[in-house]
Protein backbone atom coordinates (compact mmCIF):
# COMPACT_ATOMS: atom_id res chain seq x y z
CA UNK A 1 0.00 0.00 0.00
CA UNK A 2 1.39 3.32 -1.08
CA UNK A 3 0.62 5.13 2.10
CA UNK A 4 2.18 2.55 4.31
CA UNK A 5 5.24 2.36 2.06
CA UNK A 6 5.74 6.10 2.15
CA UNK A 7 5.24 6.19 5.85
CA UNK A 8 7.63 3.35 6.45
CA UNK A 9 10.30 4.94 4.22
CA UNK A 10 10.04 8.02 6.38
CA UNK A 11 10.40 6.07 9.55
CA UNK A 12 12.98 3.51 8.60
CA UNK A 13 15.09 4.11 11.64
CA UNK A 14 12.43 3.74 14.23
CA UNK A 15 11.24 0.22 14.40
CA UNK A 16 8.40 0.79 16.79
CA UNK A 17 7.16 3.76 14.79
CA UNK A 18 7.25 1.72 11.63
CA UNK A 19 5.11 -0.94 13.16
CA UNK A 20 2.66 1.63 14.43
CA UNK A 21 2.38 3.45 11.13
CA UNK A 22 1.92 0.23 9.21
CA UNK A 23 -0.81 -0.87 11.56
CA UNK A 24 -2.60 2.45 11.33
CA UNK A 25 -2.31 2.61 7.57
CA UNK A 26 -3.66 -0.91 7.34
CA UNK A 27 -6.63 0.10 9.43
CA UNK A 28 -7.08 3.07 7.14
CA UNK A 29 -6.94 0.82 4.11
CA UNK A 30 -9.51 -1.50 5.57
CA UNK A 31 -11.75 1.43 6.29
CA UNK A 32 -11.42 2.81 2.79
CA UNK A 33 -11.84 -0.43 0.92
CA UNK A 34 -14.50 -1.84 3.13
CA UNK A 35 -17.23 -2.95 0.76
CA UNK A 36 -20.38 -0.91 0.92
CA UNK A 37 -18.84 1.75 3.08
CA UNK A 38 -20.11 4.59 0.98
CA UNK A 39 -23.40 3.03 0.07
CA UNK A 40 -25.03 3.85 3.34
CA UNK A 41 -27.87 5.81 1.83
CA UNK A 42 -31.24 4.41 2.71
CA UNK A 43 -32.87 2.25 0.19
CA UNK A 44 -29.76 0.66 -1.24
CA UNK A 45 -30.94 -2.69 0.02
CA UNK A 46 -34.43 -2.10 -1.16
CA UNK A 47 -34.21 -4.63 -3.93
CA UNK A 48 -33.49 -7.39 -1.49
CA UNK A 49 -37.18 -7.68 -0.84
CA UNK A 50 -37.70 -8.32 -4.50
CA UNK A 51 -34.84 -10.75 -4.65
CA UNK A 52 -36.21 -12.67 -1.74
CA UNK A 53 -39.71 -13.07 -2.99
CA UNK A 54 -38.90 -13.29 -6.68
CA UNK A 55 -40.18 -11.14 -9.45
CA UNK A 56 -42.73 -13.48 -10.78
CA UNK A 57 -46.14 -12.16 -11.61
CA UNK A 58 -47.41 -15.64 -12.25
CA UNK A 59 -50.95 -16.28 -11.25
CA UNK A 60 -52.03 -12.72 -11.97
CA UNK A 61 -54.12 -12.30 -15.06
CA UNK A 62 -53.87 -8.57 -15.59
CA UNK A 63 -52.61 -5.41 -14.00
CA UNK A 64 -56.01 -4.88 -12.42
CA UNK A 65 -55.38 -7.96 -10.31
CA UNK A 66 -52.27 -6.53 -8.78
CA UNK A 67 -52.39 -4.56 -5.60
CA UNK A 68 -51.03 -1.53 -7.41
CA UNK A 69 -53.80 -1.90 -9.96
CA UNK A 70 -56.40 -2.01 -7.20
CA UNK A 71 -55.02 1.14 -5.67
CA UNK A 72 -54.90 2.73 -9.10
CA UNK A 73 -58.51 1.91 -9.83
CA UNK A 74 -59.72 3.81 -6.80
CA UNK A 75 -57.34 6.71 -7.23
CA UNK A 76 -58.48 10.03 -8.67
CA UNK A 77 -55.23 10.05 -10.58
CA UNK A 78 -52.07 11.94 -10.15
CA UNK A 79 -52.25 15.55 -9.24
CA UNK A 80 -51.60 18.04 -11.98
CA UNK A 81 -48.26 19.74 -11.71
CA UNK A 82 -47.79 23.28 -10.61
CA UNK A 83 -50.41 23.21 -7.93
CA UNK A 84 -49.84 26.01 -5.54
CA UNK A 85 -50.36 25.76 -1.88
CA UNK A 86 -53.65 27.58 -1.73
CA UNK A 87 -55.38 26.07 1.25
CA UNK A 88 -53.87 28.09 4.00
CA UNK A 89 -52.29 31.46 4.20
CA UNK A 90 -49.27 32.20 6.25
CA UNK A 91 -50.23 34.09 9.32
CA UNK A 92 -49.68 37.81 9.19
CA UNK A 93 -47.23 39.11 11.71
CA UNK A 94 -49.08 41.10 14.34
CA UNK A 95 -48.66 44.81 14.01
CA UNK A 96 -46.94 46.25 16.98
CA UNK A 97 -44.95 49.29 17.94
CA UNK A 98 -41.65 48.88 19.60
CA UNK A 99 -39.58 51.42 21.48
CA UNK A 100 -41.64 54.34 20.39
CA UNK A 101 -42.12 57.22 22.80
CA UNK A 102 -45.47 58.15 24.09
CA UNK A 103 -46.84 60.85 21.90
CA UNK A 104 -49.50 62.93 23.52
CA UNK A 105 -51.70 64.28 20.85
CA UNK A 106 -54.30 66.92 21.64
CA UNK A 107 -57.79 66.20 20.67
CA UNK A 108 -57.70 69.07 18.23
CA UNK A 109 -54.14 70.24 17.71
CA UNK A 110 -55.12 73.02 15.34
CA UNK A 111 -57.61 74.44 17.83
CA UNK A 112 -55.03 74.28 20.60
CA UNK A 113 -52.65 76.36 18.57
CA UNK A 114 -55.30 78.82 17.55
CA UNK A 115 -56.47 79.29 21.09
CA UNK A 116 -52.98 79.64 22.50
CA UNK A 117 -52.68 83.19 23.80
CA UNK A 118 -49.67 85.37 23.11
CA UNK A 119 -49.11 85.90 26.82
CA UNK A 120 -47.62 83.00 28.78
CA UNK A 121 -50.32 81.17 30.65
CA UNK A 122 -50.03 80.85 34.35
CA UNK A 123 -50.48 77.45 35.88
CA UNK A 124 -51.35 77.40 39.55
CA UNK A 125 -49.30 75.28 41.91
CA UNK A 126 -51.28 72.21 42.80
CA UNK A 127 -50.39 72.25 46.50
CA UNK A 128 -51.95 75.55 47.35
CA UNK A 129 -55.67 75.73 46.92
CA UNK A 130 -55.92 78.97 45.13
CA UNK A 131 -59.40 78.98 43.82
CA UNK A 132 -62.71 77.56 44.64
CA UNK A 133 -64.75 76.43 41.83
CA UNK A 134 -68.29 77.53 42.24
CA UNK A 135 -70.56 75.49 40.17
CA UNK A 136 -73.15 77.70 38.77
CA UNK A 137 -76.23 76.67 36.99
CA UNK A 138 -75.58 74.78 33.77
CA UNK A 139 -74.47 77.34 31.31
CA UNK A 140 -73.02 77.16 27.83
CA UNK A 141 -69.37 76.10 28.14
CA UNK A 142 -67.01 78.98 28.34
CA UNK A 143 -63.72 78.10 26.73
CA UNK A 144 -61.84 80.97 28.30
CA UNK A 145 -62.42 81.61 31.97
CA UNK A 146 -61.30 84.81 33.51
CA UNK A 147 -59.71 84.68 36.93
CA UNK A 148 -59.36 87.92 38.73
CA UNK A 149 -57.10 87.78 41.76
CA UNK A 150 -57.09 90.95 43.82
CA UNK A 151 -54.25 93.19 42.91
CA UNK A 152 -53.05 91.04 40.06
CA UNK A 153 -53.51 91.20 36.40
CA UNK A 154 -56.12 89.01 34.82
CA UNK A 155 -54.85 85.54 34.19
CA UNK A 156 -56.15 83.69 31.21
CA UNK A 157 -56.52 79.94 31.23
CA UNK A 158 -56.78 78.86 27.65
CA UNK A 159 -59.22 76.19 26.94
CA UNK A 160 -60.02 75.55 30.57
CA UNK A 161 -63.53 74.38 31.13
CA UNK A 162 -64.70 74.00 34.68
CA UNK A 163 -66.27 70.67 35.49
CA UNK A 164 -69.65 72.11 36.13
CA UNK A 165 -70.26 72.89 32.54
CA UNK A 166 -69.17 76.46 33.02
CA UNK A 167 -68.99 79.04 35.73
CA UNK A 168 -66.96 81.75 37.25
CA UNK A 169 -63.82 81.05 39.18
CA UNK A 170 -63.31 83.38 42.07
CA UNK A 171 -60.41 83.35 44.50
CA UNK A 172 -60.96 82.55 48.15
CA UNK A 173 -61.14 85.70 50.22
CA UNK A 174 -58.64 84.74 52.94
CA UNK A 175 -55.77 83.38 50.85
CA UNK A 176 -53.19 85.97 49.97
CA UNK A 177 -52.33 86.05 46.32
CA UNK A 178 -49.45 83.80 45.51
CA UNK A 179 -47.69 84.21 42.25
CA UNK A 180 -47.82 80.83 40.66
CA UNK A 181 -44.71 79.48 39.00
CA UNK A 182 -44.58 80.41 35.40
CA UNK A 183 -43.91 77.61 32.99
CA UNK A 184 -43.13 78.07 29.35
CA UNK A 185 -45.99 77.30 27.02
CA UNK A 186 -46.16 73.76 25.86
CA UNK A 187 -47.29 73.72 22.28
CA UNK A 188 -48.11 70.19 21.24
CA UNK A 189 -46.55 69.27 17.91
CA UNK A 190 -48.94 69.14 15.07
CA UNK A 191 -46.88 66.56 13.20
CA UNK A 192 -45.66 63.75 15.44
CA UNK A 193 -41.93 63.19 15.21
CA UNK A 194 -41.02 60.44 12.79
CA UNK A 195 -37.83 59.48 14.61
CA UNK A 196 -38.55 57.84 17.93
CA UNK A 197 -37.04 59.31 21.03
CA UNK A 198 -35.63 55.99 22.14
CA UNK A 199 -33.10 54.52 19.71
CA UNK A 200 -33.57 51.16 18.11
CA UNK A 201 -31.70 48.22 19.65
CA UNK A 202 -29.30 48.21 16.72
CA UNK A 203 -28.49 51.82 17.41
CA UNK A 204 -27.90 51.00 21.05
CA UNK A 205 -25.61 48.16 20.05
CA UNK A 206 -23.68 50.34 17.65
CA UNK A 207 -23.30 52.99 20.30
CA UNK A 208 -22.04 50.47 22.84
CA UNK A 209 -19.59 49.07 20.32
CA UNK A 210 -18.39 52.57 19.61
CA UNK A 211 -17.88 53.27 23.28
CA UNK A 212 -16.05 50.00 23.65
CA UNK A 213 -13.75 50.87 20.77
CA UNK A 214 -13.08 54.30 22.18
CA UNK A 215 -12.33 52.79 25.56
CA UNK A 216 -9.99 50.30 24.02
CA UNK A 217 -8.14 52.98 22.15
CA UNK A 218 -7.82 55.02 25.30
CA UNK A 219 -6.50 52.06 27.26
CA UNK A 220 -4.03 51.16 24.54
CA UNK A 221 -2.92 54.73 24.26
CA UNK A 222 -2.39 54.88 28.01
CA UNK A 223 -0.40 51.69 27.94
CA UNK A 224 1.75 52.91 25.06
CA UNK A 225 2.34 56.21 26.79
CA UNK A 226 3.26 54.43 29.98
CA UNK A 227 5.75 52.27 28.11
CA UNK A 228 7.13 55.30 26.30
CA UNK A 229 7.51 57.18 29.57
CA UNK A 230 9.78 54.53 31.01
CA UNK B 1 22.01 7.47 16.07
CA UNK B 2 20.34 10.81 16.21
CA UNK B 3 18.10 11.82 13.38
CA UNK B 4 18.34 15.32 11.93
CA UNK B 5 15.76 17.60 13.47
CA UNK B 6 13.75 18.24 10.28
CA UNK B 7 13.55 14.56 9.55
CA UNK B 8 12.38 13.61 13.00
CA UNK B 9 9.73 16.32 12.82
CA UNK B 10 8.57 14.94 9.48
CA UNK B 11 8.33 11.47 10.88
CA UNK B 12 6.42 12.65 13.89
CA UNK B 13 4.01 14.55 11.70
CA UNK B 14 3.47 11.51 9.50
CA UNK B 15 2.75 9.37 12.52
CA UNK B 16 0.37 11.92 13.94
CA UNK B 17 -1.45 12.28 10.63
CA UNK B 18 -1.80 8.54 10.23
CA UNK B 19 -3.05 8.27 13.79
CA UNK B 20 -5.66 10.92 13.15
CA UNK B 21 -6.83 9.26 9.95
CA UNK B 22 -6.89 5.88 11.61
CA UNK B 23 -8.92 7.28 14.48
CA UNK B 24 -11.49 8.63 12.06
CA UNK B 25 -11.52 5.33 10.21
CA UNK B 26 -11.98 3.38 13.42
CA UNK B 27 -14.79 5.68 14.47
CA UNK B 28 -16.42 5.11 11.09
CA UNK B 29 -16.04 1.38 11.44
CA UNK B 30 -17.46 1.32 14.92
CA UNK B 31 -20.27 3.77 14.22
CA UNK B 32 -23.74 2.61 15.13
CA UNK B 33 -25.60 1.29 12.16
CA UNK B 34 -28.38 3.32 10.61
CA UNK B 35 -31.84 2.87 11.96
CA UNK B 36 -33.33 0.18 9.78
CA UNK B 37 -36.28 1.56 7.89
CA UNK B 38 -39.13 -0.55 6.88
CA UNK B 39 -37.94 -0.51 3.27
CA UNK B 40 -34.77 -2.29 4.25
CA UNK B 41 -36.45 -4.75 6.47
CA UNK B 42 -37.34 -8.12 5.20
CA UNK B 43 -41.05 -8.60 4.89
CA UNK B 44 -42.46 -9.35 8.25
CA UNK B 45 -43.92 -12.59 9.13
CA UNK B 46 -47.50 -12.55 10.18
CA UNK B 47 -47.70 -10.99 13.64
CA UNK B 48 -50.51 -13.21 14.69
CA UNK B 49 -51.65 -16.60 13.52
CA UNK B 50 -53.55 -16.58 10.29
CA UNK B 51 -57.16 -16.24 11.14
CA UNK B 52 -59.65 -16.45 8.37
CA UNK B 53 -62.04 -13.56 8.27
CA UNK B 54 -65.60 -14.23 9.09
CA UNK B 55 -68.19 -14.10 6.37
CA UNK B 56 -69.45 -10.70 7.48
CA UNK B 57 -65.94 -9.33 7.51
CA UNK B 58 -65.28 -10.56 4.01
CA UNK B 59 -68.09 -8.49 2.58
CA UNK B 60 -66.83 -5.51 0.68
CA UNK B 61 -63.27 -6.79 0.71
CA UNK B 62 -60.84 -8.16 -1.79
CA UNK B 63 -58.87 -11.02 -0.33
CA UNK B 64 -55.38 -11.07 -1.76
CA UNK B 65 -53.76 -14.29 -2.81
CA UNK B 66 -50.14 -15.15 -2.34
CA UNK B 67 -49.15 -14.20 -5.89
CA UNK B 68 -50.66 -10.76 -5.54
CA UNK B 69 -48.91 -10.14 -2.24
CA UNK B 70 -45.62 -11.43 -3.63
CA UNK B 71 -45.87 -9.19 -6.64
CA UNK B 72 -46.83 -6.16 -4.53
CA UNK B 73 -43.90 -6.74 -2.20
CA UNK B 74 -41.56 -7.16 -5.15
CA UNK B 75 -42.81 -4.04 -6.86
CA UNK B 76 -42.66 -2.02 -3.69
CA UNK B 77 -46.36 -1.28 -3.66
CA UNK B 78 -46.53 -2.76 -0.20
CA UNK B 79 -43.77 -3.08 2.32
CA UNK B 80 -45.38 -5.81 4.35
CA UNK B 81 -47.82 -8.62 3.70
CA UNK B 82 -51.44 -7.65 3.45
CA UNK B 83 -54.33 -10.06 3.37
CA UNK B 84 -57.25 -7.95 2.26
CA UNK B 85 -58.08 -4.60 0.79
CA UNK B 86 -61.31 -2.69 0.75
CA UNK B 87 -63.33 -3.27 -2.38
CA UNK B 88 -63.57 0.12 -4.03
CA UNK B 89 -64.79 -0.34 -7.55
CA UNK B 90 -64.94 3.21 -8.73
CA UNK B 91 -62.45 6.03 -8.42
CA UNK B 92 -63.01 7.95 -5.22
CA UNK B 93 -63.95 11.59 -5.53
CA UNK B 94 -62.19 14.28 -3.57
CA UNK B 95 -63.67 14.32 -0.12
CA UNK B 96 -64.96 10.75 -0.36
CA UNK B 97 -63.70 7.95 1.77
CA UNK B 98 -64.43 4.33 2.54
CA UNK B 99 -64.24 2.85 6.01
CA UNK B 100 -65.07 -0.69 7.02
CA UNK B 101 -63.55 -2.26 10.08
CA UNK B 102 -66.37 -4.54 11.08
CA UNK B 103 -65.21 -7.88 12.39
CA UNK B 104 -61.59 -7.18 11.61
CA UNK B 105 -59.35 -8.77 14.21
CA UNK B 106 -57.10 -6.64 16.35
CA UNK B 107 -53.70 -5.72 15.12
CA UNK B 108 -51.30 -2.84 14.91
CA UNK B 109 -52.64 0.17 13.09
CA UNK B 110 -50.48 1.46 10.29
CA UNK B 111 -51.06 3.87 7.47
CA UNK B 112 -49.95 3.79 3.87
CA UNK B 113 -50.01 7.08 2.01
CA UNK B 114 -49.34 7.13 -1.71
CA UNK B 115 -48.76 10.67 -2.86
CA UNK B 116 -48.73 9.68 -6.53
CA UNK B 117 -52.23 8.24 -6.52
CA UNK B 118 -53.35 10.69 -3.80
CA UNK B 119 -54.60 7.90 -1.56
CA UNK B 120 -54.38 7.03 2.08
CA UNK B 121 -55.01 3.53 3.37
CA UNK B 122 -55.43 2.67 7.01
CA UNK B 123 -54.62 -0.89 7.96
CA UNK B 124 -55.36 -2.87 11.05
CA UNK B 125 -52.89 -5.65 11.04
CA UNK B 126 -53.06 -7.15 7.58
CA UNK B 127 -56.45 -5.79 6.60
CA UNK B 128 -57.30 -2.44 5.16
CA UNK B 129 -60.01 -0.71 7.13
CA UNK B 130 -60.15 2.72 5.55
CA UNK B 131 -59.16 4.61 2.45
CA UNK B 132 -59.61 8.11 1.20
CA UNK B 133 -58.34 10.71 -1.21
CA UNK B 134 -55.82 13.10 0.25
CA UNK B 135 -54.34 16.46 -0.46
CA UNK B 136 -50.66 16.88 0.14
CA UNK B 137 -47.84 19.36 -0.04
CA UNK B 138 -47.47 21.74 -2.95
CA UNK B 139 -44.47 22.39 -5.09
CA UNK B 140 -42.52 24.45 -2.66
CA UNK B 141 -43.70 22.67 0.47
CA UNK B 142 -43.38 19.05 -0.44
CA UNK B 143 -44.59 16.31 1.80
CA UNK B 144 -41.66 14.20 2.99
CA UNK B 145 -41.61 10.54 2.11
CA UNK B 146 -40.44 7.57 4.10
CA UNK B 147 -41.53 5.79 7.22
CA UNK B 148 -42.72 7.93 10.08
CA UNK B 149 -44.28 7.35 13.43
CA UNK B 150 -47.11 9.25 15.00
CA UNK B 151 -45.36 11.63 17.36
CA UNK B 152 -48.38 13.25 18.92
CA UNK B 153 -52.14 13.37 18.72
CA UNK B 154 -54.12 16.55 19.08
CA UNK B 155 -57.82 16.70 18.52
CA UNK B 156 -58.11 20.46 18.19
CA UNK B 157 -54.75 21.55 17.00
CA UNK B 158 -54.17 24.97 15.53
CA UNK B 159 -51.24 25.56 13.26
CA UNK B 160 -48.78 27.90 14.85
CA UNK B 161 -47.17 28.58 11.48
CA UNK B 162 -50.23 29.24 9.41
CA UNK B 163 -52.84 30.05 12.01
CA UNK B 164 -55.14 27.44 10.56
CA UNK B 165 -57.26 24.80 12.19
CA UNK B 166 -55.82 21.28 12.05
CA UNK B 167 -58.56 19.08 13.50
CA UNK B 168 -57.64 15.52 14.49
CA UNK B 169 -53.94 16.05 14.05
CA UNK B 170 -51.55 13.13 13.98
CA UNK B 171 -48.14 14.71 14.01
CA UNK B 172 -45.50 12.91 11.98
CA UNK B 173 -42.40 15.09 11.98
CA UNK B 174 -40.87 17.50 14.37
CA UNK B 175 -41.25 20.35 11.94
CA UNK B 176 -44.99 20.02 11.94
CA UNK B 177 -45.96 17.72 9.09
CA UNK B 178 -49.10 15.92 10.16
CA UNK B 179 -52.18 14.08 9.02
CA UNK B 180 -55.24 16.14 9.82
CA UNK B 181 -58.73 16.93 8.73
CA UNK B 182 -58.86 19.34 5.86
CA UNK B 183 -60.78 20.53 2.86
CA UNK B 184 -60.10 17.90 0.24
CA UNK B 185 -60.76 19.19 -3.23
CA UNK B 186 -59.20 18.76 -6.59
CA UNK B 187 -56.21 20.91 -7.35
CA UNK B 188 -55.65 21.87 -3.75
CA UNK B 189 -52.41 21.45 -1.92
CA UNK B 190 -51.08 21.92 1.57
CA UNK B 191 -47.90 23.23 3.10
CA UNK B 192 -46.63 19.69 3.55
CA UNK B 193 -49.32 18.14 5.68
CA UNK B 194 -51.56 15.32 4.59
CA UNK B 195 -55.13 16.55 4.43
CA UNK B 196 -57.95 14.02 4.72
CA UNK B 197 -61.71 14.50 4.95
CA UNK B 198 -62.81 15.53 8.41
CA UNK B 199 -64.87 12.45 9.23
CA UNK B 200 -62.10 10.20 7.96
CA UNK B 201 -59.65 12.15 10.09
CA UNK B 202 -61.85 11.60 13.13
CA UNK B 203 -61.95 7.84 12.60
CA UNK B 204 -58.26 7.65 11.92
CA UNK B 205 -57.62 9.74 15.02
CA UNK B 206 -59.67 7.33 17.09
CA UNK B 207 -57.67 4.37 15.84
CA UNK B 208 -54.14 5.71 15.70
CA UNK B 209 -51.91 5.82 18.72
CA UNK B 210 -48.60 7.51 19.29
CA UNK B 211 -45.90 5.38 17.72
CA UNK B 212 -48.00 3.91 14.95
CA UNK B 213 -46.26 3.63 11.62
CA UNK B 214 -47.05 5.83 8.65
CA UNK B 215 -45.45 4.97 5.33
CA UNK B 216 -45.45 7.79 2.79
CA UNK B 217 -44.64 6.77 -0.76
CA UNK B 218 -43.36 9.62 -2.90
CA UNK B 219 -45.02 10.46 -6.21
CA UNK B 220 -43.69 8.56 -9.21
CA UNK B 221 -42.64 5.57 -7.17
CA UNK B 222 -45.69 3.53 -7.92
CA UNK B 223 -45.65 4.11 -11.66
CA UNK B 224 -42.00 3.12 -11.71
CA UNK B 225 -42.84 -0.05 -9.86
CA UNK B 226 -45.56 -0.88 -12.33
CA UNK B 227 -43.41 -0.37 -15.37
CA UNK B 228 -40.66 -2.39 -13.78
CA UNK B 229 -42.85 -5.34 -13.11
Amino acid sequence: MALSAAASSLATRRGADVALVVALATALGIAVFRPGMFSGEPGSDRTTVGEQVGKGIGGLKSLGDTVAGMFESRSPGERAGGVLANLKQRRQAPLHQRALPKIRRPANPLGAIVSAPPAPPVVPAPSTPLFNVVNAAPAPPVPVAAVVPPGGPPVIFPGFTPPGGGGVIIPPPQTPPVTPPVTPPVIPPVIPPTTPGIPEPATWAMMLVGFAMIGRRVRRRRAVLAIAAR
Amino acid sequence: MQLPLARSVKVSLAILGCAAIATVAAAWLLRPGPEPSSHQRAPRSAPHPVAALSKTAEEGRVLLNQAQVTQALAAGTLDRPVKSLLKVDKPLHFGEFDWNDSAIPDGPTWVRIDLGSQLISVFRGEHEIGTSVIVYGGDNKETPSGTFHVLARDKDHRSSLYDAAMPYTLQLTNDGVAIHGSIVRSGAATHGCIGVPLEFARRLFDHARVGDEVVIIPPGRNSDAQTAS
